[in-house]
Formats: C-alpha cells, sequence, structure tokens
C-alpha cells in the first residue's frame, strides 16, 4: 500500500482537521480505526474488558500526537497497530505469564450444519489457545499476517525488519503446528468429514 | 493415510472464523474514546480574516465603537493631511507675517541654541 493511497490521504486530512478543531472527524477516525486497534488487542490478550482499554489508550495517544503529525510521516493504522502492540506487550510482560485466549465465541455461522458448527467451533478454540501459548513477537507477527491481513512490509514497520517478521512468522506457523498436533485427537484436523 | 505437517495447518477457514469472533467496538467504548477526543481537541483555528477582524472589533470596542474609532480614525487622517500636504503654506504664511526674522529661527533646536546661545 503506497503513501498516496486514498484511504491514508482521507487519514491524514481528517487527523488534521481534528488538529484544526473540525467537530466529528474524531468519530470518523474511531469508526475506521478503533475496530482495527481492539481486534489485534483482543487476539494479543484475549480478553475483551483488556483490549477495549488498551483501544482507548491507542486511540487517546493519536489524539494527543494530532497537532504534530506530519504527512507522509507514516499511516495512521501502521502507526495504531505499532501503539497497540507495545501496549498489549507491556500488559503481557505485567502479567508475567503468556496468557491463554479466551474460550470460542458465538459461531461464525449460525446457519451452517450442527456438526460443521462444532468442529469449527473446536478448530477455532485450539487455534486460538496455540496462538496464545506462542511467545509475544511470534504471536504478533502470526496475528498480523493472518487476522490482520497485513503486508510482511506493514508488518515489518510495526516491528522489526521484513526478514525478522519472515522468520517470526514461519516459526510462530510451525509453533501452531506443533500445538495443534498435540491436541488433534480431539479435533477434526485429522479426520474431517465432508 | 500418513499424516503431514500440512495437515495441521490452520486453513483459511479457521483464520476466517477466529477473525469473525473478534468484538466489534460497543457504544460504550465508542462514547469514551469520542469524550476522550473532545477532551483533548484542540480549539479551533481561525483563517487571517477572522482574526483581522476579531483584532479590529476588539480595538473599536476599546474606543467606544465604531463611531468612535471611526471618528479617532477620520481626525488622525486629517492632521496626517495638515501636517505633510500643508506645511509649505504654513511656511509661507509664516515668512509673511514674521518677515525675514521666520528665515532665521532654525527649525532644529540644537542648532537654536547654538545660534541664541
Amino acid at each position: 500500500m503506497a503513501l498516496d493511497d486514498p484511504e491514508i490521504r482521507a487519514d491524514a486530512r481528517a487527523l488534521k482537521a481534528y488538529a484544526n478543531g473540525d467537530k466529528g472527524v474524531a468519530e470518523e477516525l474511531a469508526a475506521r480505526h478503533v475496530p482495527r486497534v481492539l481486534a489485534l488487542a483482543y487476539h494479543m490478550l484475549g480478553e475483551r474488558s483488556e483490549a477495549e482499554d488498551v483501544a482507548q489508550e491507542a486511540m487517546l495517544r493519536l489524539w494527543k500526537i494530532a497537532p504534530e503529525w506530519e504527512d507522509g510521516r507514516a499511516r495512521i493504522s501502521t502507526w495504531l497497530y505499532r501503539v497497540t502492540a507495545n501496549l498489549c506487550t507491556d500488559r503481557l510482560r505485567r502479567r508475567g505469564r503468556q496468557a491463554p485466549m479466551e474460550a470460542a465465541g458465538d459461531p461464525a455461522d449460525p446457519a451452517r450444519g450442527a456438526l460443521a458448527g462444532l468442529l469449527e467451533q473446536d478448530r477455532a478454540a485450539a487455534l486460538r489457545t496455540a496462538l496464545g501459548g506462542l511467545p509475544e513477537s511470534q504471536r504478533l507477527a502470526v496475528t498480523l499476517r493472518h487476522l490482520e491481513e497485513r503486508g510482511n512490509r506493514e508488518i515489518a514497520e510495526i516491528m522489526i525488519s521484513v526478514e525478522a517478521v519472515e522468520s517470526l512468522i514461519a516459526r510462530g506457523k510451525r509453533g501452531l503446528r506443533k500445538a495443534l498436533e498435540d491436541s488433534v485427537e480431539s479435533l477434526s484436523y485429522k479426520d474431517d468429514p465432508v | 493415510m500418513s499424516e503431514t505437517p500440512r495437515d495441521h495447518e490452520p486453513s483459511d477457514a479457521d483464520w476466517d472464523t477466529l477473525r469473525a469472533a473478534a468484538p466489534q467496538p460497543g457504544p460504550d467504548l465508542l462514547a469514551r474514546i469520542a469524550a476522550d477526543a473532545a477532551r483533548l481537541q484542540p480549539r479551533q483555528r481561525r483563517g487571517w480574516r477572522d482574526r483581522l477582524g476579531a483584532g479590529l472589533g476588539a480595538f473599536a470596542d476599546a474606543l467606544g465603537g465604531w463611531q468612535g474609532a471611526s471618528a479617532l480614525t477620520a481626525s488622525a487622517l486629517l492632521g496626517l493631511w495638515l501636517g505633510m500636504g500643508q506645511s509649505a503654506a504654513v511656511a509661507e504664511m509664516s515668512a509673511q507675517l514674521l518677515g525675514a526674522e521666520a528665515e532665521l529661527v532654525p527649525d532644529d533646536p540644537l542648532t537654536a541654541f547654538l545660534v541664541e546661545g
């Protein structure tokens, strides 16, 4: 995604307008970015209330930096992801443990058959648990790549270098496979009925 | 059938399911964020026309309103016109009234002091 992307330009304009005192643009920015920030925080922390606190804090930092924001310096989304990742890392370190993810939520598609839905939930629960068991940096890289669907280049801007990101994702996926292999007996990864 | 590591690879559908399980921001969270934004938002910056208008308005108020300011401005312009445009006529009139003596009075006070002692 280039820095002259229309969404990036719209973001920069909205943030500038916010800094100039225009009313209503904060809601526009929040509508665009809070869902992403909240999702990343949730996948990293596994708890909704904590993820909401992180999302609020990340947006608060955006409001504070708005008057000094320079056009073309960075994408607002990338900046927010980086702030959110740092806030999540701080919280995880304060916890002093790699928090397991919460139990699975609602089925993604209630219209599907009960068995398929149950298997889907089981898979999601196992994947969530396996993801929660990864080291922080691997979890962040895998989450950004596979759940937030960011490219390696943007992940590198959020985290470190592209090479390190590729290595982290590869190690993270190996870790996920190992964790899923350990729980395969109780899941449908092995013999998935069609 | 032998089992390979690929059998334990999460599928796109698995990632989709996990992605869909992420919460959406509720009205409480959005309200908290909007309140933060309103509290931290800088005051509205106005253009130079607005700032100039506001400055002139404050000046006029200090002089008793636009009528007072207008009268003062007119007086100032009249004084300027008299001072610059009529200086030659005043000098001529002075010469006629006072004769050559007027020519002996220097304009500069220091010179006058030196001449007159």
